[in-house]
Parts: structure tokens; C-alpha cells; sequence
């Protein structure tokens, strides 16, 4: 049989073999590189599935929230604590745990944040995360010794499964790599849904969207949750991976840093926030290398390039050059 | 059953009095106009009627249910829509998407999320209708800031319509276009707001003669005079309002 791919097919094919290339060069990475860029690359994943939970609220529904980090740092520690503390070693159990606590925080912080809008909402979030960070920073008992105060939370292994398998570096980077684009599929999914359009009306006009029917409230309210769960995933999988957590993971500073990869892949774009957790975190792994002390220095050039030539981020122009190229470029037909 | 009726409506911004006891109603598919000089009233009257600003006193019914302290949104699923004075729509997104984000709007399946929106073909029919109504199908992937004012405004008209409501305010629908524009869009109005009740206020007293039915004065938060275009025409009050008095 011969397989035939219509007009429409091949079209879709083109659109998405960005996608693919580089989900197989992702998938292929052990076979050619060593164990430390494994490493890193498993950071870029679980950072770029953090980031585009954080596009979710910033690019598609208009939340300028600051203090996303503190969701991350929430399921962390939560797992953190359980294996830890209380020996919980099943990820079937550890894991549901810490992104729960993530979802009830989100919960909890989203009736409060929601009560105000644009610059209000940005400073509201920021001092909650800040709450959760003066939290998991003291040493006061009995929550210093649960969280280690400002040493942190060490000690924390792969994942336990269960059905005696455990995993090795390679191994515990395909199982991100596997949750990474189980999550980034269901976010991409639910941007394109009825759902995912009506949060980018929110952003577009509040009001408008009102005068046609959308609570905008609870619109906002719902991917706030949304938000937070997905950083819950992308924390449980972060602390499993670093087998550490401390405070710094946490703060305003961490926030900070996903908004600067946010903006340097382009908000509103989902996979940027994948490409800016990749320029950055890669930035740092290799420059860093050569001069430690002055890496700060190179991102804030890089930053303020992007900044002047490219505001929308770098994946807008590289998606329209791509669209030019399979266009009307070589590589059609 | 009167599809509106308002009854000792007040509203106020600090010591201000915008609307002073303001009562009336409209019946099932009544074009009813509402004019008054400039800070009469006429959009916070608007606006307290969509809902954005509870009133300080009185009551709203709309279709018989008492919506005086309801979110805007749920009045919309009653069967009220507006459109702005001042172009309020989705910029940054296409066409296409506004005119289906108005559809869905009403629908259940405005919280869906895991099929894309694109496989929800009766609302991509029904939006095809309306824009090839308006003769703007084609521009239906150009974002919104890619269209001229004169088309801007007729989306607006178009989003508010397209949830199919029992009462429709348009908030000087005319605002900003030519004569000629403004022929074409009652023209457009005419055709597509059927048996939907309308109550709209403008400037144009063109628009208003040649659309409504019957006409509400607002002067000054207060109500000075309502009845047919004619009898409003006549009316010595709203010629002195509108005209001056001769010296």
C-alpha cells in the first residue's frame, strides 16, 4: 500500500517538523553527549515546562504574576519533605502530594491575588511568594527542621516507581523528557480549545469579554490553578533531579528568572518559554565555564540585545522565518 | 412582557448626579433611541444597564427578572449584548477569533479544553454567515488593528450580535465614520438585528430618526421627553435643548 499524505497532511508536516527535529535530537542526546549536558538538558526541560505553565497566566491570559516560582517550590519541598521526613518513597504517592499542595496554594493565592488587576495583581503575587520563601527559610522550629531552613533540603533520590527498577542518570532523562511533552502537549491543547481562546479575549479586553458572556473571573481564577499545577509538575520533577531544593529555588529571585526566559523565548508563544529556559540555561552552563564571575554580565547583554531587536522574544521571528522558508523557500514541495 | 423596564434609576459619581430617577421601559422588538446633549448621561445609562457600575438606587428588569445587582456576564446569558462608543475588541487576535469568541460566549463549550476550537464547526459556519454578511470573510485572519475605523466599527456591531440577543444596546454605534459609512452600517443593522430589541443612543439624529421608533431625551440625568421621532421632533422642550431659545 502506498501511503499517501494529501496537501493538507504535508502542510501540517512542514509546520510541525521544527518540532520534531528537535524532539528527536532531545530524544537522541544520550547516544552523543556526555552525562553533564544530559544534566543540563534535563534542567532546560523541567525549566521550559515551568515556564510555559507561567506562559499560560502571562502570554495567554494577561496575569502578570510574580511569584510563580513559590508553586514550584511549594511541590518541591512537599516531596522533599515526605521522602525525607516521613519516608514516603513511592513517586505514586510523593509526587500526587507535592503538586496537590501546588494546586491548593494556587487555590488559595488565586482568590486572593484575583482581587486585584495588572500592576496591583504583579505585587500581590510577588509578596506571597515571598511569604513562601520567608517560610521555607527559617530555621524556627518545627518547620526549620522539616525544610532545612536556609540550608535547604538535601538527600532526595530518583524517583522510586516501584516494580524494582531504578534509574540512572539516562534514564530519569527520558522520564522528564516523557512528562515534559505529556504536559507541554496538554497545555498546547488547551490554549487552542474554546478555553484557551477565551483567556486570550481576557488579555485582549476584560470588558468586552464580559459584555459577550465570560465570567473573566473565574476564566482567570481557573488558569492561575492551571498555572500552579503545572509548576507543580515541573518542582516535583526539579527535586528529583537535584535531589536538592533550598530557598533560593523559591524566592523572588528564582520568579525573576523565569520572567527574563519568559520574555526571552516570547510570551504569549508556549514553546518560547522552551527556547528561553534553553538560551539561558545554556548560557549559564557554558559561560559560566569560561568566566564565573562575570556570566551575569553576558545575560544582561544577551538580555538587552533581545530587548531592543527583538521584543516579542526570539521564537516569533524564527517561527515567521520558518513559515517564509517552507513557504516559498527551497524547501517546498 | 416588556423585554426592559427600568424604574427609579439613580446613579451618581461622588457628589455628582448623572441619572435622576430615571424610569421606562421598552416592549418586545422596540427600536427605541436615546439622544441628549453631551453629559447627559447617556453612556453611564448604558453602562449601568450592561452592568459594569451597580446603580445607587432603583431597580432594572430584564424579561421580567430583576437584574439590578447581577455581573454583567450573566445578564448577557438572558439575552442582553452591547457594543462600545469606543472600539472595545479583541485587538491582537484575528477576525475570525472575535467572531467566534462572541459566538461561543453563550455556549457551554466556552470552557472546553481539550478539543481546539476549530472543531466546533457550527460556530465556524455561523461566523462565516455573519462576516460574509458584512463582506469581510476575507479579512478574516487579519488581526483586528489591520482593519480600517469604518470596519472596526462594523465588527463591533457584529460581536455584539452574534450571541443572537433578545436586547441589544449600541452605544453610538455611528461614532467616528462618515455619512456614508454610517448609511451602510443602519443599512447592516437593519438586516441583521431581526426581532432582537434595540435601544441605542447617537448623536446622528439621522441614525436616529431613520432607525427608531420611538425616542427617550435625556437631559441632564433626567428624563425630559419620550415619544415617536415625530412627536420628539415637535416637541418644543427638545428643540429649546437642542436649538437654544430665540432671543
Amino acid at each position: 500500500m502506498i501511503w499517501r499524505v494529501s496537501k493538507e497532511q504535508k502542510k501540517r508536516l512542514l509546520r510541525f517538523a521544527p518540532h520534531m527535529v528537535i524532539g528527536l535530537l532531545l530524544l537522541t542526546l544520550p547516544i552523543y553527549t556526555d552525562l553533564s549536558i544530559i544534566s543540563l538538558f534535563n534542567k532546560i526541560l523541567i525549566y521550559g515546562l515551568l515556564v510555559m505553565s507561567l506562559d499560560l497566566l502571562v502570554g495567554y491570559t494577561g496575569l502578570l504574576a510574580f511569584g510563580h516560582a513559590a508553586f514550584f517550590g511549594i511541590a518541591a519541598y512537599t516531596t522533599g519533605i515526605l521522602i525525607k521526613h516521613y519516608h514516603v518513597l513511592s513517586f505514586w504517592l510523593s509526587a500526587p502530594a507535592g503538586v496537590l499542595m501546588a494546586v491548593l496554594a494556587a487555590f488559595v493565592f488565586g482568590v486572593i491575588a484575583l482581587r486585584a488587576s495588572a500592576i496591583y495583581f504583579l505585587l500581590i503575587t510577588l509578596a506571597m511568594g515571598q511569604l513562601i520563601h520567608g517560610i521555607v527559610r527559617t530555621s524556627a522550629r518545627p518547620l526549620g527542621a522539616l525544610t532545612g531552613g536556609s540550608d535547604g533540603l538535601g538527600g532526595i533520590p530518583y524517583p522510586d516507581l516501584g516494580f524494582s527498577f531504578s534509574f540512572s542518570p539516562n534514564s530519569f532523562y527520558y522520564f522528564t523528557f516523557l512528562i515534559f511533552i505529556i504536559c507541554a502537549l496538554l497545555l498546547y491543547w488547551i490554549t487552542k480549545s474554546p478555553f484557551g481562546y477565551s483567556l486570550q479575549g481576557i488579555r485582549e479586553s476584560e470588558i468586552r469579554a464580559r459584555t459577550l458572556g465570560y465570567n473573566t473571573w473565574l476564566y482567570q481564577y481557573i488558569s492561575f490553578i492551571i498555572g500552579g499545577l503545572f509548576a507543580g509538575v515541573a518542582g516535583v520533577l526539579y527535586v528529583h533531579y537535584n535531589g536538592f531544593i533550598s530557598p533560593e529555588g523559591v524566592g523572588m529571585g528564582a520568579s525573576g528568572l523565569l520572567w527574563l526566559m519568559l520574555i526571552m523565548g516570547g510570551s504569549g508563544t508556549l514553546w518560547g518559554g522552551f527556547i528561553g529556559s534553553g538560551i539561558i540555561l545554556s548560557l549559564q552552563y557554558f559561560v559560566s565555564g569560561f568566566t564565573p564571575a562575570r556570566w551575569p554580565l553576558i545575560l544582561g547583554v544577551c538580555f538587552v540585545g533581545i530587548i531592543m531587536f527583538y521584543r516579542g522574544g526570539i521564537l516569533p521571528p524564527l517561527t515567521l522565518l520558518w513559515k517564509k522558508m517552507s513557504h516559498d523557500g527551497s524547501l517546498k514541495g | 412582557m416588556e423585554v426592559l423596564k427600568v424604574e427609579q434609576l439613580s446613579q451618581s459619581f461622588g457628589g455628582l448626579s448623572i441619572l435622576e430617577d430615571i424610569s421606562f421601559s421598552i416592549g418586545a422588538a422596540e427600536k427605541v433611541a436615546l439622544i441628549g446633549p453631551n453629559g447627559a448621561g447617556k453612556t453611564t445609562l448604558m453602562n449601568v444597564l450592561s452592568g459594569f457600575i451597580p446603580p445607587r438606587a432603583g431597580r432594572i428588569y430584564l424579561l421580567g427578572n430583576d437584574v439590578t445587582r447581577m455581573p454583567s456576564h450573566r445578564r448577557v446569558s438572558l439575552g442582553l449584548s452591547r457594543s462600545f462608543q469606543i472600539n472595545t475588541l479583541f485587538s491582537h487576535l484575528s477576525l475570525l477569533t472575535n467572531v467566534l469568541l462572541a459566538i461561543q460566549g453563550v455556549q457551554a463549550t466556552r470552557y472546553q479544553m481539550i478539543r481546539p476550537i476549530t472543531a466546533y464547526k457550527e460556530n465556524f459556519d455561523k461566523a462565516r454567515e455573519l462576516l460574509e454578511l458584512v463582506d469581510l470573510w476575507g479579512e478574516r485572519d487579519s488581526p483586528i488593528t489591520t482593519l480600517s475605523h469604518g470596519q472596526q466599527r462594523q465588527v463591533e456591531i457584529i460581536l455584539a450580535l452574534a450571541s443572537k440577543p433578545r436586547l441589544l444596546l449600541l452605544d453610538e454605534p455611528s461614532a467616528g465614520l462618515t455619512s456614508g459609512e454610517t448609511g451602510n452600517l443602519v443599512h447592516m443593522i437593519r438586516n441583521l438585528m431581526g426581532d432582537s430589541t434595540v435601544f441605542f443612543c447617537a448623536h446622528d439624529l439621522d441614525l436616529v430618526f431613520s432607525m427608531a421608533e420611538r425616542v427617550v431625551v435625556l437631559y441632564y440625568g433626567q428624563i425630559v421627553a419620550q415619544g415617536t421621532a415625530k412627536e420628539i421632533q415637535n416637541n418644543p422642550k427638545v428643540r429649546e435643548i437642542y436649538l437654544g431659545v430665540e432671543q
